[in-house]
């Protein structure tokens, strides 16, 4: 398990970074945390003739807080976003998923833009991106910037529309309004590690109690984490009780085309994200009814 | 006579010692052979086969031969040539076949991960890179995956010498079977499975061997449980006499079996090293560990009890299948367990009419060794039967084991596994445990959760631990293995104690607790002798440490030897202090004194001091220096007992299983450190419940193993503990030093059924048969969803 040959480079700022890419191209690869690349490439299951490290890119490590939303630098660690004052001040939910992260010393080098860029289908972030409605600011070689929907940057399995001279620089979440609550729950083999499946659900209540907004995602369950948005439209203006959640998920089991692995088959994966998103949605339901 | 245990007035043998060995490896100080670095020394790579069974038609290795870097190339032909002997494991037909490997995949393939060349270059970076560059044309061959499958007479063959894949065949009755079936009230079936597993020791193995072309000596550091074993082993297939073949073992990071027996990859590492002339260095990593390096624990075990309306066993009738892998292990093949497992089924249950059918089987996947508790298969056999029996008959569980357990007052109760139970508490234990999860309170709290549609389970599970097999024991099994152990006790010049001994601590803690045998013994502080292990040059032979023996044999020997030595210093003492022997004692750090006279002393470093340089102040006829050697041969075999309880609920919509309470009730006599034996029970638990909930060693239809890495093979982890509480009763052994009792390996075979018998009662009332592991949530699932829920 020691990697093929590779040159090693380590940019100090963006526009050397995006240099090397513009350069490189298709035989880079950016080390970000490393918490995913470094096995693959000890496996040797990729093979890039260069690396181009961001962990002197300092500029790309930053929380701020603008038009009400959170933005991200995309070289932020897990563990410092999940720590920060502005985070668990006014979105605490991503402080709360980012529990479920791995394990502590994974998200002490792990980044929330490495993450989010490998795209894994049962990995938590992107499942938040989705019920957050985030945007994601790409920066290009050639100096040109753009912004991505959750739908528009998660294509399929561990794929993103992230070109080899592309570099992601920011995420941003808006925050949640008042009177809402969430919830994230998850299987895993065991605590902190790849879900099995989960659910990451958002409630809005009104002032009778029913449910103004319902958002809820799902990982684990397909090739890119999905945002159940037929379950949310029968829940909206709907009481959040038990019963009412449960008969909305009845063919949620059927929206899904998880895959079956030596862990769990595809039908455990449907049967429980359904028993997961119900609980998740009522628990997220509670909150909101104390939150102010 | 059983007791709790009770102040003693032992100094150092039964107290709570923390482990003197523990700073080194907290420190990250060990020493181990990945750490070793010798002059001019290089660095191996295998090439395995990516498939299960094929015919190798080419290798060509002449591109990677011609890398920068890389000194040489070997495949299986050219080494085969240069072993003075075939690598071959015994048989006795028809009942077991002469079975054998080669360092190198030889003509053919038969697991992925068989091993078919060798790259020695100057870096593992560049080994891999010259592995790349090995053209090998393989002619794919039908696979065989499953044990009962493979003893069909169409079915691919693995060793087509042998003609089939039956390795052993036992079959054997005892008592009057047919007659116990045909008057009981009742026939209750089962079929037990256990998954592959396999030991995941945290180092894993590896060695480095340094052929002196001088002297003609081969030195082999090797992460090995066996040092003289190996050497011997090494010694015969290399054509080298003993004296000239060294192993030194530094530390080892965890065994449990798979370090055992030989690797094919010594062999290697020594047959190249020779050819080579520099020393060359193997450490494996994880991927090849877990394809590679021995796996264990797959079996299937069909259960027949005959038994009456209230639970009495009449008879039991058994089958087994135990996958034994493409390759035997040496000098251990897994058939010995498979006898073994099938034979000890009727464990602590009072029984006397029993018969077997045991198979053990080769397929195409990686060959096995034998795994903490090797036979495990029984209590996991023996314990969830009498779950089934109780559901069947509809039963308390409880009152069906109070009915067929071997009491104290049954003692000596004659077993059909052809020795005697006693010694054991094997009732008390059991009502212990019960007592400590307080069961009639428990069995009202699952009432009250049931019908919150909440799910808890109570799993029991008791059973005889045998360890510290003798040499008789061994030698009827057909193994070279000797089975009695030695000391060298040696008290240097300035009083310390320098101890060497054949056993090789790998966790055991054996240089705390032998300590504490010679610390007592001698009078003197812990800190006053040092534990040696693991270099043949310098140690007396041993066995090694396996099958529970160290604590047996390794007090025996040193228990010997150091009161050898405490007769010979009471001699000198005597002499020196001019009274007689029988007034001296041992007064603690090191003096010997005149009893009631409390100023006429001396210490061990002035009595070894005159042993050393004043031959003059001995006594007549006093030979110089203090040490001697001691060997010690255990009793044929001996057991200790214990009884897990635990108590889980199930989420029945996730199949997750979550511990509410976890009991061991353990019995292993005389404890030299209950800190230890304590640490032996948490670690051998913990590696049961891993395997019965967590690990899992999957193959593919073509024979390709999906679970290569720590990502699919699922170790638990501190966070997945139960909290445990131990008691202990000690039932001292008449037979043993000290009364001491092998342990080490039971906590797998009480966790294993334990957990699953808890988790088949919380189930119960969907009427589902929890009898084959892994209970994964996924497969708990699946079992519900059969059962409509």
């Amino acid at each position: 398990m020691k990697p093929a040959a590779f040159a090693y480079y380590a940019p100090a700022n963006i526009p050397e970074a995006l240099e090397l890419l513009g350069r490189y191209g298709a035989q880079a690869r950016l080390l970000a945390g490393g918490q995913s690349l470094m096995p693959l490439l000890n496996l040797r299951l990729v093979r890039p003739t260069v690396i181009v490290d961001l962990n002197r890119v300092e500029e790309l490590s930053y929380i701020k807080t603008a038009d009400g939303s959170l933005r991200i630098g995309a070289m932020t660690r897990q563990r410092t976003a999940e720590r920060s004052p502005l985070v668990l001040e006014n979105l605490s939910l991503l402080a709360e998923t980012l529990a479920w992260v791995g394990h502590i010393p994974i998200r002490n080098r792990g980044t929330i833009g490495g993450s989010l860029a490998l795209a894994h289908p049962a990995a938590e972030l992107p499942a938040l991106a989705k019920v957050l409605d985030a945007q994601f600011v790409v920066n290009r070689a050639d100096g040109r910037t753009r912004q991505l929907t959750p739908d528009e940057f998660f294509i399929s399995y561990c794929t993103t529309p992230l070109q080899p001279d592309d570099l992601l620089t920011e995420i941003r979440l808006p925050y949640l309004p008042a009177h809402t609550g969430w919830a994230v729950h998850e299987v895993a083999r065991r605590q902190n590690d790849l879900a099995l499946v989960g659910a990451i659900a958002v409630v809005t209540l009104d002032a009778a109690g029913q449910c103004a907004d319902v958002r809820l995602a799902l990982f684990g369950v397909g090739e890119t984490a999905v945002r159940a948005t037929a379950i949310e439209q029968r829940l909206r203006g709907q009481p959040a009780d038990r019963q009412t959640i449960q008969a909305a998920m009845a063919d949620l089991a059927s929206l899904l085309d998880p895959p079956s692995d030596m862990h769990a088959s595809a039908t455990y994966r449907r049967e429980v994200a359904a028993v997961l998103a119900g609980r998740a949605v009522m628990e997220a339901a509670r909150r909101a009814s104390v939150a102010n | 006579m059983t007791t709790e245990t009770e102040p003693s007035t032992a100094h150092f043998i039964g107290r709570r010692v923390q482990r003197v060995e523990d700073p080194r490896f907290l420190l990250g100080r060990g020493q181990y052979i990945a750490d070793i670095k010798l002059p001019r020394m290089a660095r191996v790579a295998f090439l395995r086969s990516p498939h299960a069974h094929a015919h190798i038609t080419r290798i060509d290795t002449t591109a990677a031969q011609a890398l920068p870097g890389v000194f040489g190339v070997y495949t299986g032909e050219m080494l085969a040539g240069k072993l003075a002997q075939p690598m071959l494991v015994p048989g006795n037909p028809p009942v077991t076949k002469t079975s054998g490997t080669f360092p190198l995949a030889l003509g053919k393939v038969r697991f992925v991960g068989d091993p078919v060349a060798v790259v020695v270059a100057s870096s593992r970076y560049l080994a891999e890179d010259a592995l790349e560059r090995i053209a090998v044309d393989y002619e794919l061959l039908p696979v065989v995956l499953d044990a009962e499958k493979a003893i069909a007479p169409d079915a691919p063959v693995v060793d087509e010498e042998i003609g089939d894949n039956i390795m052993a065949h036992y079959v054997q009755e005892i008592g009057d079977v047919t007659g116990a079936f045909a008057t009981a009230d009742k026939i209750v079936s089962a079929v037990f499975r256990q998954h592959r597993q396999t030991h995941a020791p945290l180092e894993t193995r590896g060695g480095i061997a340094d052929w002196d072309v001088a002297r003609q000596s081969l030195k082999y550091y090797s992460s090995t449980q066996i040092p003289h074993g190996l050497r011997d082993m090494l010694a015969n297939l290399l054509g080298l006499p003993a004296h000239r073949v060294r192993v030194i073992t530094p530390d080892v990071g965890g065994g449990f079996g798979q370090k055992s027996i030989l690797q094919r990859e010594d062999v290697v590492l020594c047959l190249v090293a020779r050819e080579l002339g520099r020393p060359v260095k193997w450490i494996e990593d994880r991927v090849e560990n877990l394809s590679s390096g021995h796996h264990a624990r797959e079996e299937t075990c069909y259960i027949d009890a005959a038994v009456t309306l209230d639970g009495t066993l009449l008879g039991m009738r058994s089958r087994l299948f135990t996958d034994a892998g493409a390759y035997p292990a040496i000098p251990l093949p897994s058939y010995i367990f498979t006898y073994l497992g099938a034979s000890y089924i009727p464990g602590h249950w009072k029984i006397a009419n029993y018969s077997l059918d045991a198979y053990n089987v080769a397929t195409n996947k990686c060959p096995v060794a034998p795994y903490r508790a090797p036979p495990n298969i029984f209590s996991v056999v023996n314990e969830g039967i009498m779950e089934v029996i109780a559901h069947e008959l509809g039963l308390d569980s409880v009152e069906v084991r109070r009915r067929n357990i071997v009491r104290s007052a049954d003692q000596p109760y004659m077993t059909t596994m052809g020795f005697p139970l006693i010694f054991l508490s094997l009732d008390q234990a059991f009502e212990k445990a019960l007592e400590l999860v307080d069961y009639p309170q428990f069995r009202h709290e699952q009432a009250q959760a049931r019908q919150q549609g909440r799910y808890l389970g109570l799993g029991i599970a008791t059973f005889i631990e045998p360890g510290a097999f003798s040499n008789q024991l061994y030698y009827s099994l057909g193994t070279a293995i000797s089975g009695w152990d030695s000391a060298a006790v040696r008290v240097e010049p300035t009083g310390q104690v320098t101890v060497m001994v054949g056993l090789l601590n790998h966790g055991q803690g054996l240089d705390t607790t032998l300590a504490q045998v010679v610390a007592e013994e001698l009078g003197v502080d812990i800190a006053d002798v040092t534990i040696l292990y693991g270099d043949t040059a310098r140690d007396p032979y041993g066995a090694g440490t396996q099958a529970s023996r160290s604590a047996v044999v390794g007090s025996g020997a040193t228990s010997h030897a150091s009161r050898t030595i405490r007769e010979k210093v009471f001699r000198i003492a005597a002499h020196m202090l001019e009274a007689a022997p029988e007034d001296l004692e041992l007064r603690g750090g090191g003096r010997v004194g005149v009893k009631g006279v409390p100023d006429r002393e001396i210490t061990l470093k002035d009595i070894a001091h005159t042993a050393h340089f004043h031959l003059g102040g001995l006594p007549e006829g006093e030979t110089p220096g203090l040490e001697t050697t001691s060997r010690y041969d255990p009793p044929f075999a001996s057991f200790s007992n214990a009884t897990h309880a635990c108590i889980v609920e199930v989420d029945i919509e996730t199949g997750q299983v979550k511990f509410n309470r976890y009991v061991v009730v353990e019995d292993c006599g005389t404890m030299l450190n209950p800190l230890v034996v304590d640490g032996q029970i948490l670690g051998a638990t913990m590696q049961g419940i891993a395997g019965v909930l967590y690990e899992q060693l999957a193959y593919a239809e073509d024979g390709q193993l999906l679970s290569k890495t720590f990502a699919d093979y699922v170790l638990p982890t501190a966070a997945e503990a139960p909290s445990m509480r131990i008691e202990h009763l000690v039932t001292p052994s008449p037979l043993t030093p000290y009364g001491v009792k092998p342990m080490g390996e039971g906590g797998i075979l009480g966790a294993v059924p334990a957990v699953m018998n808890a988790i088949a009662d919380a189930l119960a009332p969907f009427g589902v048969r929890v009898t084959e592991q892994p209970f994964t949530p996924s497969r708990i699932r699946d079992l519900l969803r059969q059962a409509g829920c």
